[in-house]
């Protein structure tokens, strides 16, 4: 039930979900080996038909929702987690047709990687990248301008500036194709308006644009690794067919943590992983645009024998799962934790090698949980203290779990504040999530 | 360099950009020695700096140790724990859906034994309403007090409040109000010679509400008829009315005794006759109105004129107004006889409707259970015309209401095995005022007449029907769920009842599903 309801884009879809996963609802509905169908009966003349692909979670549906899934979709999962008899059958025609097209565009994706780039597209592609340097350089003065009015007027001035300041000029970035600049600038805009320390991190903010628009003058000096860190700063992308053409790291990788945010249009889901045997850290993204599915989420907790490949990176972060052999049984416990110490030691030591780090993924822990004025603290055993962003809303749960004893927290450090992802108190996994606007601790089963 | 240069040049570089270059007389100091100072204008070589001494600053300094308060650890949870599919139902519960189940999903967790795993306690404490905390208590266990020690806005107000003299003296209206209902609960003395020491001094507006607490507090006896007779006395009429309602419900008040002293000589019941043929015999009941209105009737709370909308003679009014006022149980004590007997000889005179509402007042007043089942029961049964049923619909919720809560659900039974199917929309109020829930039988009589009113198609009327989904908080689950699913398979997809059923049905599996999760 809880991972059904997860899957929900929101709190009203889970309730609305609930309302149709009733047998009474359905005017049909059977399940095959990995597929659950169903007609749902609406208030349209036709009932809705329902299709879901039980090892991925995509599902479509002839409702006009634009919510991912809608609630027939939910409302049929739901129905299956309850225990309510769903008959096993042969899928019917409007099941196969999806399935078919569904592997059709699959494999025509396959051809598309596949497909080697012919000298004309060569030609083709390298005037492109001409063109794209070009218009990089261009939204590169632009922002060198424009921070350096921000400087000669005062960070003062910024706090009384309408959100389009920021907007317009994130808009001239993502034109200029730019769009790893343009996030930046997007969230300069929060820390104008954010309480403590607001100017301490907005000009670190702002110098270390400027600091990347210095780097990417100078790039040819660069080191190799930190020149590729810098181009996908800026935004380039790195092909993922490449990547996925190189070996990669053959792992036991423990799922530490997930999250779903939304990036202006674009939702992105971030997954952590951990490997047992390298000890690396690694970072999953996977990008949807609006009502488009995410695939669904490595269950925290959960370990997958996989080969992983890293994007190129100063340290690398990001990889791809190129290839998952199978899975291991979950592990319910988090990797070996640091204190408040090691964690800024760990931190400088990136920060050397790359000076563009914003946050980085750390496993905290053993620390005890503390709240003053709706703040809250984590304090290791040495009575280092570290505070939480201000707006965690998890912070009392956290407090009631763990009863004054130790935690380890999983979570995104940015040299002043930690952001929890994941929880492990007594052997138990826990994850920070919400049921519609309600801040919930979900305990992994 | 240290760490507090790092710190300090850090802040100056802060405090300059913060002015802006524009204004700022002095140009930013570059940070270091080994690096060479790029070339460019001032904001840049700003900005540079900036860059420079943050990473300087945030990768050389270290938090300092604090020494940390030795904290009381949390009493390990005891208890068998709260399912967390049953603790996601709660949370969603709280969120919205269905919140008006928690009391019950409270009282069943309780009955059970359970207690909320601690990492759901702040939504729930978050959450309940004051009125809620109490009879959550167990489930919250010993976590949720350790918690409030940590965040007062937790604190568990679960005693009773605790009167304050400070706040009856100097507190507005409505806190005084609120400590005498505290003290009345605890000391009933007590509070009256808190309410003797300020009644001279008191406005008239505050003296009345004072009274109207007395009325409602529990603790009313015959220890404050002194008090409350000197108060019939008083300039303000709100407040001689007050002090008559306490006194009427005080039966051997002297304002009682006074009453029925009037009364008496004005209502006479035929003896039993002797022999068999004697006792098939109807008694009957003799009405005789006064003729005069002494100034001691009205000092007693006997109003000389009827409302300008009651359509009643001055002297029926008069009369009808003490029987209002006597305790309902007299008659069957001075005439030896039983509810029904008097009821059948009193709906045969010529005041048959009067003396219905009277009684009816006189049975809320005296929160009679027996008569005021006898008065329902014949408020249902009365002729069948618009006007009687109308006054049934308006008098049956504020009869169950008024009837003691152990006997509401006895006295809806009984309702709901006399009506007829057409007559549910009329007692409809009365089902939903009373908030108790319904007994197994009772459900079976309600769901029965439910089917039968949801077959018959052709009935429209002026049934709301999307009200009957408030039965799905009162009925028993276990025969509604059995009721519901018959009725669904005899509703048809096209009824106009379909969707108030389904909304019940909802409710019903609802607390189906709450139940199951709380299996012991």
């Amino acid at each position: 039930m809880l991972r059904v309801e997860q899957l929900a884009p929101d709190g009203a879809a889970i309730k609305a979900a609930h309302g149709v996963a009733k047998p009474a609802k359905w005017k049909s509905f059977g399940r095959g080996e990995h597929l659950l169908w169903g007609e749902c009966l609406g208030s349209g003349a036709n009932p809705y038909q329902v299709r879901v692909d039980l090892t991925d979670a995509a599902c479509k549906c002839s409702c006009p929702s634009r919510k991912l899934p809608c609630k027939h979709a939910l409302g049929l999962l739901l129905l299956l987690a309850s225990g309510a008899t769903v008959p096993q059958a042969s899928p019917p025609e409007f099941v196969q047709e999806w399935v078919a097209g569904r592997a059709k565009r699959a494999e025509a994706k396959e051809t598309r990687a596949s497909a080697p780039a012919g000298p004309a597209d060569a030609e083709a592609q390298s005037r492109r990248v001409e063109k794209r340097e070009a218009r990089v350089e261009t939204g590169l003065a632009q922002l060198e301008g424009w921070l350096s009015d921000v400087v000669a007027q005062g960070l003062a001035a910024t706090r009384v500036q309408p959100p389009q300041f920021w907007s317009q000029m994130a808009a001239r970035l993502v034109d200029a194709q730019a769009p790893g600049l343009a996030r930046r600038v997007r969230e300069l805009s929060e820390l104008a308006v954010a309480g403590d320390h607001w100017q301490s991190q907005l000009l670190a903010g702002l110098s270390r644009l400027q600091l990347l628009i210095d780097a990417y003058r100078r790039i040819d000096k660069l080191p190799a690794p930190l020149a590729a860190e810098v181009r996908t700063l800026i935004g380039w992308t790195q092909a993922q067919e490449k990547l996925l053409e190189r070996a990669g790291i053959s792992d036991q990788w423990h799922v530490l943590g997930h999250r779903q945010s939304q990036e202006d249009k674009l939702r992105v889901q971030s997954t952590w992983l951990s490997g047992a045997e390298s000890g690396r850290i690694a970072l999953v993204l996977e990008f949807a645009v609006g009502s488009q599915p995410l695939s669904p989420a490595l269950r925290i907790g959960q370990v997958i024998a996989a080969e992983l490949v890293y994007y190129e990176g100063v340290p690398p972060l990001r990889a791809v799962i190129k290839q998952r052999i199978k899975d291991e049984p979950s592990r319910h416990v988090l990797p070996a934790a640091v204190d408040t110490k090691t964690l800024q030691t760990r931190f400088a030591a990136l920060l050397a090698e790359n000076p563009f780090v914003e946050r980085w993924p750390m496993v905290l822990g053993p620390v005890k949980i503390s709240i003053q004025e709706g703040r809250t603290y984590f304090t290791d055993l040495s009575g280092r203290r570290i505070a939480a962003s201000p707006n965690l809303r998890h912070g009392w749960l956290l407090d009631s779990l763990a009863g004054g004893g130790p935690l380890a927290v999983f979570g995104l450090w940015d040299g002043h504040l930690f952001d929890p992802v994941s929880i492990e108190h007594s052997g138990q996994l826990f994850s920070l999530a919400h049921i519609g606007e309600l801040p919930v601790l979900s305990k992994v089963a | 360099m240290s760490a507090t240069d790092a710190a300090h040049r850090w802040n100056s570089i802060i405090s300059l950009a913060t002015l802006g270059t524009n204004r700022a007389q002095s140009a930013p100091d570059w940070p270091s020695e080994d690096l060479p100072l790029p070339a460019g204008t001032t904001e840049r070589t700003l900005l540079r700096a900036a860059a420079v001494s943050y990473l300087r600053q945030i990768s050389g300094t270290r938090i300092a140790p604090v020494a940390i308060a030795p904290e009381e650890p949390a009493p390990t949870v005891e208890g068998k724990l709260v399912s967390e599919n049953a603790a996601w139902r709660l949370a969603r519960m709280l969120n919205g859906e269905h919140r008006n189940l928690v009391p019950e999903w409270f009282a069943l967790a309780a009955r059970g034994g359970w207690v909320l795993p601690p990492h759901w306690l702040p939504v729930v404490l978050d959450r309940l309403q004051v009125g809620e905390r109490v009879s959550a208590t167990p489930v919250l266990g010993q976590r949720a007090v350790w918690l409030a020690n940590r965040n007062p806005e937790w604190k568990v107000s679960g005693d009773a409040h605790q009167p304050s003299e400070e706040r009856w003296v100097n507190g507005t209206l409505a806190e005084r109000r609120l400590e005498l209902a505290a003290m009345r609960a605890i000391d009933p003395a007590a509070a009256r010679t808190w309410l003797q020491g300020t009644w001279q001094t008191d406005p008239p507006d505050a003296r009345a509400a004072f009274l109207e607490t007395i009325l409602q507090a529990p603790g009313l006896s015959d220890l404050d008829e002194p008090f409350l007779e000197s108060a019939l006395d008083d300039k303000r009429k709100d407040v001689r009315t007050a002090a008559v309602e306490c006194l009427c419900r005080l039966p051997s008040s002297a304002l009682a005794r006074r009453n029925l002293e009037r009364l008496d000589p004005l209502v006479t019941l035929d003896a039993q006759s002797g022999g068999l043929l004697g006792k098939l015999k109807k008694r009957r009941l003799t009405i005789r109105l006064p003729d005069t209105l002494d100034k001691a009737s009205v000092r007693d709370g006997v109003s000389a004129k009827p409302p300008a909308q009651h359509k009643i003679g001055e002297r029926a009014y008069w009369l009808m107004q003490m029987v209002s006022m006597a305790s309902p149980a007299h008659w069957c004590e001075r005439f030896n006889c039983d509810i029904e007997t008097f009821l059948d000889a009193a709906l045969a005179t010529d005041y048959a409707t009067d003396l219905l509402l009277a009684l009816c007042e006189a049975a809320r007043r005296h929160r009679n259970a027996q008569w005021i089942k006898a008065l329902c029961n014949r408020l249902l049964l009365g002729p069948d015309e618009v006007e009687s049923q109308d006054i049934a619909r308006r008098i049956l919720p504020t009869m169950i209401v008024a009837a003691p809560t152990e006997s509401r659900d006895a006295i809806l039974g009984q309702l709901l095995g006399a009506a007829r199917a057409h007559q549910i929309d009329l007692l409809q109020p009365a089902l939903i005022a009373g908030e108790v829930g319904w007994s197994a039988d009772t459900t079976q009589r309600a769901f029965k007449l439910l089917e039968e009113l949801a077959m018959e198609e052709t009935h429209s009327g002026a049934v709301v029907r999307i009200t009957f989904a408030d039965w799905g908080s009162r009925a028993d689950v276990p025969t509604a769920a059995v009721a519901m699913n018959r009725l669904l398979s005899r509703c048809s997809d096209q009824s106009p009842w379909r969707n108030a059923l389904e909304k019940l049905n909802a409710s019903i599996e609802f607390r189906t599903a709450i139940r199951q999760e709380l299996l012991t």
